[in-house]
């Protein structure tokens, strides 16, 4: 336990990272209870569901590392609940610490005004990628005798806090990374840039309306190619040469062309499952997926939907893909129009063996469109550039459909880097390493897809 | 005027062969499209008439998990706006 006496340090702002912070009600302790809390939370003007404290997320694994780097902080004072017996830790027994590190879970649990001197927001700590994974506002929580009405408000209102706490400070961020030269916005949000791997030796199915064969940007590429559609492979429609050109385009196109795929060097399976003018039924799509599993294909990407109920035969399916170490990664749909109406996810996205994909632009804000509820992970989904049929090569378009292909072709980088990364394995790795964002896990699953 | 057919999607249990489980429901009146034993699913149709009776067959016969109707056609969803 580093628990040094310490002189109170004058309060700073280091950069433009502080503004969450500084939106605490004054310097509570984590020893405050939860009177103290409502107390200064009332005071601190009206209905304030946030307690003022911060809960700190370890990354998997992190969490002996993170400690140290709270021990490392000059004058923090650390408490750790290994310190009380069988862990049981008693909040008001911490005195004048200004953290305590719950280590089984992962979390400590930091003062609002420790916070702000330490400059401890989410925009720091994803600057420095350190062993943190997210900072969040703590929030009360009330037993669920009240109105159910008040209740959805509250839920409503903490949502659009988080929103305004942390969208000062996600906006310039994803902007900057946006400028990053020659990559998309949506890769360089995935970090794809930064990544060892490029998919070598990892098999990719794009179940969709087949592809620009003959594209330029893909001379020399392998295709297995297949259609369930009666029409030839060969795409006219664009939609599938598009999803392809995320998940598999090249990593330095020629001359002034932006990159725009992710992995470069894995190998493609395009499967023609919707015809020319966009549109499939379920068993030429249950065909494609049989195809793509019996190629043993370990990403298999699909940017569809119905909007239906699960149906058991795409659980099925699923179940079938992870025993035989495949994943399916869908779209959960495009039938959203926030704020107002939320559509629920389609099929297959909504079948519990399938990892279901929502949008979020830019700026890291849900898509629109996007649909909700059954979501496990997020990804780039609004104004995304890759390649196109000829004569364009290129086009610039939105969807679900758009995300789906950054979660797969990140999903090939992580299989090739680790050969046991099949799977249910792999979706477990996909969403333990999402980046953590602020909003409702019915919208955006885990967060947004990283690659390795 | 031609019966009308129904799409049907008929998912298997994986506890008996899926060659046994396609003649059975052959016998209960389904005419097979495709045998899909890397997802366990076998898509295929009947006719109208009487086809609540075989379909009702169907989900009896030891094998099969599920029996439900083709959904709409899929699409690729609204937005999809080129911009560029």
């Amino acid at each position: 336990m580093a628990s040094r006496p310490r002189a109170k340090t004058k309060m700073r702002t280091r950069g433009s990272a502080a503004p969450m912070a500084a939106a605490a009600a004054p310097d509570l302790k984590v020893s405050a209870t939860a009177d103290e809390l409502l107390l200064a939370a009332l005071q601190s003007g009206g209905d304030a569901k946030a307690t003022g404290r911060f809960l700190m997320t370890f990354k998997e694994g992190a969490t002996a590392a993170g400690v140290k780097s709270l021990q490392a902080r000059k004058g923090l004072r650390l408490a750790d609940a290994r310190d009380f017996t069988a862990q049981s830790v008693d909040l008001a027994a911490t005195g004048d610490a200004d953290a305590v590190v719950f280590p089984e879970i992962g979390v400590a649990l930091i003062g609002g005004a420790a916070a702000q001197e330490h400059s401890l927001t989410a925009a720091a700590l994803a600057a420095e990628d350190g062993p943190a994974h997210s900072i969040d506002p703590e929030y009360f929580m009330f037993a669920a005798d009240v109105n159910p009405a008040d209740y959805l408000r509250g839920v409503m209102r903490t949502a659009e806090m988080i929103y305004a706490d942390l969208g000062d400070h996600i906006a310039p961020r994803a902007e900057a990374e946006a400028a990053v030269a020659g990559v998309t916005w949506g890769l360089a949000a995935c970090k794809v840039p930064a990544s060892a791997f490029n998919g070598t030796g990892i098999k990719v199915c794009v179940l969709d309306t087949g592809f620009d064969l003959g594209h330029p940007e893909f001379a020399g590429r392998s295709f297995v190619t297949n259609t369930f559609v009666g029409q030839p492979v060969q795409d006219l429609h664009g939609h599938g040469t598009h999803t392809i050109g995320t998940s598999c385009g090249p990593s330095a196109p020629p001359g002034s062309v932006q990159r725009y795929g992710i992995a470069a060097r894995s190998q493609i399976f395009v499967g023609k499952v919707l015809t020319n003018s966009g549109s499939g039924t379920q068993a030429q799509i249950l065909a494609g997926m049989n195809w793509a599993i019996a190629n043993k294909c370990a990403v298999i990407s699909m940017s569809l939907r119905a909007a239906v109920p699960p149906q058991p035969s795409y659980t099925a399916a699923g179940n079938a893909a992870l025993a035989a170490g495949c994943l399916i990664i869908a779209a959960s749909g495009n039938d959203s129009a926030r704020p107002g109406t939320i559509a629920p996810a389609g099929a297959p996205a909504n079948s519990p063996s399938i990892v279901s994909v929502a949008a979020v632009d830019n700026a890291l804000r849900i898509a629109s469109f996007s649909n909700g509820g059954k979501v496990d992970i997020a990804g780039p989904g609004v104004n995304v550039f890759s390649s196109w049929p000829r004569p364009n090569l290129h086009n610039t378009i939105s969807g679900t459909s758009m995300a789906t292909p950054h979660v797969a072709g990140c999903a090939a980088l992580w299989a090739q880097s680790n050969a046991s990364l099949r799977g249910a394995a792999l979706r477990a790795k996909l969403l333990a390493t999402a980046r953590h964002l602020p909003l409702p896990a019915s919208d955006v699953g885990a967060g947004l897809v990283q690659a390795p | 005027m031609a019966d009308k057919k129904q799409d049907l999607v008929v998912t298997l249990s994986g506890d008996r062969k899926a060659h046994d489980v396609v003649k059975d429901l052959k016998a209960a009146g389904l005419s097979v499209k495709d045998v899909l034993e890397a997802v366990g699913v076998v898509t295929g149709h009947v006719t109208s008439t009487g086809a609540a009776s075989k379909i009702g067959r169907m989900r009896k016969v030891h094998g099969v998990a599920d029996v439900s109707e083709e959904h709409p056609p899929v699409d690729i969803g609204p937005p999809g706006k080129s911009p560029s």
